[in-house]
């Protein structure tokens, strides 16, 4: 802007406009964003309960996390049965080792472990785990679904603790019985079929 | 909050449960509930020994006997009965007819399925006179472990046509016919115990128990002879189990006889590591699980190999030195132990197979409780476990048929006293003098009898199965 000296100021003023002159900004001034932040913050007021909600649910989820984490940290050691999936292994069981602990296996193709089902009770001895693994592996006491079907042990040993009735019938589902022949009938039957001899 | 607090406390207290109530529910088996004795309402007819007192016989007779192997008569039926829908539909007939009261029988329809029958029927009264049933199961060349029976599954069909027949035959008073009938039954059940396997046994003694019933039926009908001399000369016991527990304790040695000499010869490591495969081949073949084709090779030999300390302690525990173990194969170490091991379970087990079943039930019950015990912490493999009967199920089976048979014999006693004595029950069996009054196989004690005037109860308990026990509410028939 050009200063127009033409357009004097009343002697007065010009004194006033000297001293303007002279003045020199502050560094330190307002912070505009900050001035305006309270501003608004002032216009709201008192903070409402509603709030805090979502400030207390994270709180609240936080307790439950840790709380949950103490419980299982706080269970009784998993055991965790071993189940054998792939099968060929090639072990040395030929001399006797010289000390009392059971010799490595060794094997051309490693034994596919897979984790089962975890249940809460007390340390098993490897011994266990593997026996756990066998089919047979919870005795007499476990489910030996349908092994009774062709296994006497299995079919005798369902008896004894069930009854004879726990041994169904076979239930056919083919149609009428043909009676069986006769022995003449069955000669006769054989004798047709000698006498009509089928083509080569 | 405090709802938070709430969930959290719920939530704890679900996950701590979770196990508990796992347990709760496996409290709740069916095992766990309470039963009834059956009860049976019985008229009392009394009757005298016939005059002649071996008149009746409830097993065919030396002159009726013939020559000759009644098994394969038996296996011929097997293809004589229906199969296919008609079996089915015949059993489930068969099985209504035993369960309904003489007086409701249909006789028209019974005597017409008897009739289309006819065949089957003649070749069982056939069979059951002949002297020997031999079932020349291959025992010494096939597997009994995967050995199939399904003779036996015929002649359970085989019983209940015969007993259906004997109560048609007892509902119209046919006494002489019925009694015929109850010979082929006992014999065709005594002829299948024959059969050298518990399975076998446990069957024969269940045919010979629907004859019995049938035989209670009888005892019951107004003119129906005293067959007190007939029940007492059958055979004690009717169905034995020594002989079938003699194979059972021989099983394994049946399947592998090369461990009857893993202790005596001395065979190198290559032969008893190749027996260690082929068992584990074999045994994976009995098991039919999910995986019948997966070997447990691996599985056994990781056995043998954490069980070899243990074997090689208790062998030299037991006497010998620890230079000659040390210099066995490690495969012969485990076997010589799971040998040993497997004779001392089954032995501890079946040495009470030759005591009478009260004097040898704590025995066997402390027996069957050390193998379920013991057998999983000494087994390296778990051979007696898995293949030992539960001797005291099987013993308990031989003893319950028999006293079935005794209880008939204390009511057909009571029958004789009545006729001797206006139609009186005795107040007590003690007062019983015309026959002896048979104990109680089961307890070794006189049966529970107790009497009020013209009724008097006789009881029949099973206090580990109180289903399979009797209750006899006995009144005069007027």
């Amino acid at each position: 802007m050009s200063r127009d000296t033409d357009n004097e100021f009343p002697p007065e003023l010009r004194a006033l406009e000297a001293e303007l002159a002279s003045l020199v900004p502050r560094d330190d001034g307002l912070d505009p964003a900050r001035l305006m932040f309270l501003a608004g913050r002032a216009s709201v007021g008192k903070p409402r309960a509603t709030v805090l909600v979502w400030p207390a649910a994270f709180g609240g989820m936080t307790v439950v996390a840790t709380a949950l984490a103490v419980l299982l940290l706080l269970r009784t050691a998993q055991e965790v049965i071993e189940r054998v999936v792939r099968v060929p292994v090639a072990v040395s069981v030929d001399a006797a080792p010289s000390h009392e602990q059971p010799a490595p296996v060794t094997a051309e193709h490693e034994p596919v472990i897979e984790r089962a089902v975890a249940k809460s009770s007390s340390a098993v001895s490897a011994s266990e785990r593997v026996l756990a693994s066998l089919p047979w592996g919870q005795g007499k006491q476990g489910d030996r679904g349908e092994r009774w079907k062709t296994s006497y042990p299995d079919l005798r040993d369902r008896i004894l603790e069930r009854g004879l009735d726990s041994w169904p019938v076979p239930v056919s589902d083919g149609g009428p019985a043909r009676p069986p022949l006769s022995q003449r009938e069955l000669l006769d039957q054989m004798i047709q079929e000698i006498r009509q001899p089928t083509a080569s | 909050m405090k709802r938070i607090l709430i969930g959290i406390v719920v939530t704890a207290a679900v996950l701590a449960a979770g196990p508990a109530r796992a347990q709760v529910t496996s409290l709740l088996s069916p095992n766990g509930q309470e039963e009834k004795i059956p009860t049976v309402k019985f008229k009392l007819r009394p009757a005298a020994e016939p005059q002649a007192a071996l008149e009746y016989q409830l097993l065919p007779g030396f002159l009726d006997r013939k020559p000759g192997n009644a098994a394969v008569i038996y296996n011929k039926i097997g293809f004589m009965m229906p199969h296919g829908s008609d079996a089915n539909n015949l059993q489930e007939r068969l099985s209504k007819w035993l369960e309904t009261p003489l007086a409701e029988l249909p006789r028209e329809e019974i005597e017409k399925t008897l009739a289309g029958q006819h065949y089957v029927l003649e070749s069982l009264d056939r069979a059951a006179r002949r002297e020997t049933c031999d079932w020349e199961l291959p025992l010494r060349e096939e597997s009994l472990i995967t050995m199939l029976l399904p003779e036996l599954q015929e002649t359970r069909g085989d019983a209940r046509l015969l007993a259906v027949k004997a109560r048609l035959e007892i509902a119209k008073g046919e006494f002489d016919e019925a009694i015929h009938t109850l010979q082929t039954g006992y014999a065709l059940g005594c002829h299948v115990a024959e059969g050298p396997t518990l399975v076998s046994a446990l069957v024969g003694m269940a045919i010979c128990g629907i004859m019995s019933n049938q035989v209670e039926e009888l005892m019951q009908q107004p003119g129906s002879p005293n067959l007190y001399w007939a029940l007492t000369s059958l055979p004690r016991p009717i169905i034995s189990v020594r002989k079938a527990a003699e194979v059972e304790m021989n099983m394994l040695y049946l399947m592998y006889p090369e461990l009857r000499e893993v202790d005596g010869k001395t065979r190198d490591a290559a032969y008893w590591r190749a027996f260690l495969d082929r068992a584990s081949e074999e045994m994976s073949g009995w098991w039919g699980g999910p995986n019948p084709k997966s070997s447990l090779r691996p599985a056994l030999t990781a056995l043998a190999i954490k069980g070899y300390p243990q074997a090689k302690r208790a062998l030299i525990e037991q006497g010998r030195s620890d230079e000659e173990v040390e210099a066995m194969p490690v495969a012969q170490v485990v076997l010589i132990y799971t040998v040993r091991t497997y004779d001392e379970f089954r032995d501890r087990i079946f040495k009470w197979f030759a005591l009478p079943y009260w004097e040898a039930l704590p025995g066997m019950m402390e027996a069957d409780q050390y193998l379920r015990d013991e057998g999983r912490k000494r087994e390296i493999f778990p051979i007696a476990s898995l293949l030992l009967p539960a001797v005291q199920a099987a013993k308990g089976a031989e003893a319950r048929t028999d006293r079935t048979i005794a209880a008939l014999r204390v009511l057909e006693a009571l029958r004789m006293h009545a006729a001797g004595h206006e139609g009186r029950l005795p107040s007590k069996l003690e007062d019983i003098t015309a026959v002896p009054v048979p104990i109680d196989p089961m307890t070794g004690k006189p049966f529970a009898y107790t009497c009020d005037g013209n009724t008097a109860v006789l009881e029949v308990p099973s206090p580990e199965i109180p289903e399979r026990g009797k209750r006899y509410e006995i009144e005069v028939a007027k």
